[in-house]
């Protein structure tokens, strides 16, 4: 699929992994740190999104569930964070079958919005229940790891996720599973003429998308030391999640690093100017992509893209 | 000869409209079998039946001696049957040779096996040069011909061919007839169709089934058929039926 | 009889929220476009009336004609630019449009108003009347009246003129509609103006009983989703029922369980009509 030769994915993970050990400014760092693990969000979303084709805008579900079960569970049942995160990640999935299974059965605007809905249900319910989730004020996550060098190992830390979501990734890209994906994406019916069962199809995408969505949670809850239904179950990180992949490149395995390295530092930027851009800058990604790069930033490089642009419109209407 | 599709007094009701009233034909194995009849009679509805698009209300539908009947479309293909849709619904942002791919999956399980039996597919439909063209840039003969490509690919024993002729000049036409003629070259042993050219039915087929309003009204060799009197009645109304006006 | 309070409450809130679904039934049952933006719209709106007041004077309920010609103007211009581009295009890319428009429209506010809480006192509106033992604010009651008078105007529109016969023309087949002289496009423009125009206005109606600030929107567009689905998709008339429905819900939950809980009812109202009855409760298609 990629025409890029092997060695500049490794040259990439080599610089990033090593980065702690030559930059020492830990606003870079942790800047960095927010571009790993939203890229990781990205291409969790991917599978679903981008290479099977459905617009879930409820993916903050499981990046909640993966943040509070690993608080949750080191909270009341004094576990060991790190058990907290596999919790967070087996929940997701328990949770990805439940959801899918009723919203897959929903076709095009009313599937989008039957993910905003659960997802919603699952905030709401959270917020409420002050008792066992600390409602609306949140609370602490826990450490992951222990000081000194948090920064430094946090980094680490997100490393080997990436590193696993890149990989998965790249097995879906170019494996017999990631075809049918596509293949339900493009057109459902003529998918099943070609022997694919769209229905299991999808909730075998979901469940890895929600588990590695789930384990992003938990380590951006605990970078920032603090779980709250307006930090991890806030509907704009379900938008982000499609943003970062759309704008990247959806259906790609760089797409989602490359958008959340565009959306990240833009909107870095742009705050050290005004306070408050943080919507204006996505907003304006959104329309962008969606108007002049369908494709993502990352369709600028492919040939296959120009192709396309004689053909005709993108995903156009059957 | 085995029968390698029987569909026996299959109905189906679209809440006032009765689609197919019971209507029973077979394929034998080998066979080029068409289903002709006035526009309206029904004859997608079997196909969509036979694949498993809609479910029948009553009767039996059996492939290679199997029970089919109310499986999904994706068992049907994997047992199979293979089919082109009416109106051509390609992958479109896939290359030509990814759509076939997606046929050739089913049997292939790496990406190379699967591509080469692909390329193989391609090179027997006249694509093979445009293996890496996306499909939404195909003219619609070529995109008709990807469509029965991708059929070929899945593994298919007996193929179901909807309307395949419909908006191409007598030239490509012709092309499409002799490859059907070639297709036991890929495991197709039988092939069923729906069809309005008659020419193309008379020189294809060797049994016809005619359908109205949903019922059989007549099945045999083409020569036969055409020349039947409820069938003529059925196209053209009683004033034609030969032998004067009732 | 307090039962009755929460029943009549209810109802005067559900009278808003006809208008809101009903611009988005429109725009939906003649664009099968589905509109993320239109709590931001309906936000906007609320500026209208909110510096519409603070400024000049101008009482919302009185002068939201011109806010809803304001937001018209701009609904028109939106679709001209941008929404236009992606009429033929994937659901997929249409969501993503339209979300990213809310989103810059909610994100400019914030930048412009800044992203506090902000209020209009408007005397009559707090004033309470009673009949009998019930008791209603006078500024819900104006505000269900102009909401309702509003969506009896747009159906008397729909069914009357001859714009309203294009629009409904294009509702049931957009294919065949150019065949009959009708200019899809500009129908979709007028179609998409209305729709927001419905919402602004609502926003306006809204502010004397409520508050505004930038993120006011979101809960909005989501209601009317949720009342466009109970009504049936693209029923501009299912719409208006639902939305009593809706409001009528909301205070029965509010009054029997609690008030928090209120949007979790919403939720799975949507998500039952959508999997056991999708064609609404009141059944149907076509504006």
């Amino acid at each position: 699929m990629s025409r890029l030769p092997w060695w500049p994915t490794v040259v990439f993970f080599v610089a990033l992994t090593s980065m702690p050990l030559w930059m020492h400014d830990g606003y870079i760092l942790q800047l960095v740190f927010r571009v790993v693990v939203f890229a990781v969000l990205g291409i969790a979303w991917n599978f679903v999104g981008g290479y099977a084709g459905q617009l879930s805008l409820g993916h903050v579900a499981y990046f909640g569930i993966g943040a509070y079960a690993m608080t949750l569970s080191t909270e009341r049942i004094g576990w060991n964070p790190w058990l907290g995160v596999v919790l967070g990640a087996v929940l997701a999935a328990v949770a990805a079958l439940l959801i899918g299974s009723i919203t897959f059965r929903l076709r095009g605007p009313y599937f989008a919005l039957s993910t905003i809905a659960t997802a919603e249900i699952i905030r709401v319910l959270v917020q409420n229940q002050d008792t066992l989730t600390h409602g609306a004020v949140g609370t602490n996550a826990p450490l992951l790891f222990q000081a000194p060098d948090l920064d430094a190992k946090f980094f680490f830390g997100a490393m080997p996720l990436l590193g696993g979501a890149f990989a998965l990734a790249t097995w879906i890209h170019t494996s017999r599973f990631g075809y049918r994906l596509r293949a339900i994406r493009e057109n459902e019916a003529t998918a099943m003429a070609v022997g694919v069962n769209p229905a299991v199809d999808k909730l075998l995408a979901l469940i890895p998308s929600a588990m590695v969505t789930a384990l992003a949670g938990s380590m951006y809850a605990s970078y920032f030391s603090f779980v709250g239904p307006d930090t991890v179950l806030n509907i704009e990180i379900s938008v982000q999640a499609a943003l970062i992949a759309m704008l990247g490149g959806a259906a790609t395995v760089w797409g989602p690093i490359l958008g959340s390295i565009v959306l990240t530092l833009t909107a870095e930027i742009f705050k050290n100017y005004f306070e408050h851009t943080h919507l204006v800058v996505y907003g304006l990604l959104l329309v962008v992509v969606v108007v002049f790069l369908p494709g993502g930033v990352i369709s600028l490089f492919q040939r296959r893209w120009r192709f396309r642009r004689q053909a005709g419109p993108v995903g156009a209407r059957q | 000869m085995a029968r390698i599709l029987e569909f026996e007094k299959v109905s189906k009701r679209f809440g006032g409209l009765l689609a197919t009233n019971e209507v029973s034909f077979h394929v034998d194995e080998g066979e080029i079998v068409f289903l002709i009849g006035p526009n309206g009679a029904g004859k997608t509805t079997v196909f969509n039946l036979i694949t498993g698009y809609v479910k029948p209300d009553a009767g039996t539908i059996r492939f290679a001696g199997q029970d089919i009947t109310g499986k999904e479309p994706y068992q049907a293909t994997r047992l199979g049957i293979g089919r082109t849709f009416q109106v051509v619904q390609p992958l479109p942002a896939l290359t030509v040779r990814e759509n076939v791919m997606l046929g050739t999956f089913l049997h292939h399980r790496r990406r190379a096996d699967a591509a080469a039996r692909a390329d193989q597919v391609l090179e027997f439909m006249g694509l093979r040069a445009r293996a890496d063209q996306l499909a939404s840039g195909l003219p619609l003969a070529q995109r008709k011909l990807l469509e029965v490509a991708r059929a070929i690919g899945t593994g298919a024993r007996l193929l179901l061919l909807d309307e395949v002729m419909a908006g191409l000049n007598p030239r490509e036409a012709e092309e499409v007839v002799a490859l059907i003629q070639r297709l036991p070259e890929f495991g197709i042993t039988s092939v069923g169709g729906v069809e309005h050219i008659m020419r193309i039915v008379m020189s294809l087929a060797s049994r016809v089934v005619v359908l109205d309003q949903g019922r059989k009204i007549a099945e045999g060799p083409p020569a036969e058929v055409v020349r039947d009197s409820k069938v003529v009645e059925a196209y053209l109304g009683t004033r034609f039926v030969a032998g004067g006006a009732r | 009889m307090a039962f009755l309070q929460a029943f009549l409450n209810g109802l005067l809130v559900g009278g808003v929220y006809a208008l809101i679904a009903s611009g988005m039934a429109l725009i939906f049952g003649v664009m099968r476009l589905v509109n993320f933006a239109h709590g931001a719209f309906l936000m906007l709106g609320t500026y209208l009336g909110y510096y519409g007041w603070t400024l000049l004077g101008l009482n919302p309920y009185l002068a939201f004609p011109l806010w809803g010609a304001a937001l018209f103007a701009l609904a028109v211009g939106t679709y001209w630019l941008l929404v236009r581009r992606v009429m033929g295009a994937s659901d997929f890319l249409q969501i993503l449009l339209t979300e990213g428009i809310g989103l810059v429209l909610i994100g400019a506010a914030q930048l412009t108003f800044g992203a506090d809480y902000r209020q209009i006192n408007l005397p009559v509106a707090h004033r309470i009347t009673s009949v009998g033992a019930l008791h209603f604010s006078v500024g819900y009651i104006l505000s269900f009246a102009v909401s309702v008078a509003l969506v009896l105007a747009l159906r008397q529109f729909l069914a009357r003129t001859e714009m309203g016969r294009a629009i409904r023309a294009v509702a049931q087949n957009r294919t065949v509609a150019p065949l009959m002289g009708i200019r899809v496009e500009r129908v979709s423009a007028i179609t998409f103006g209305l729709g927001i125009a419905c919402a602004g206005v609502a926003g306006a109606l809204l502010l004397p009983i409520f508050w505004t600030n930038p993120t006011v929107g979101g809960p909005y567009t989501l209601k009317s989703f949720v009342i466009v689905v109970l009504g049936g998709m693209g029923s501009v008339q299912g719409a208006a029922l639902g939305g009593l429905l809706l409001g009528v819900a909301e205070q029965f939950t509010a009054y029997t369980w609690a008030d928090r809980y209120a949007e979790v009812v919403n939720f799975i109202l949507f998500l039952a009509v959508l999997l056991f009855r999708p064609q609404g409760l009141f059944g149907g298609k076509g504006a």
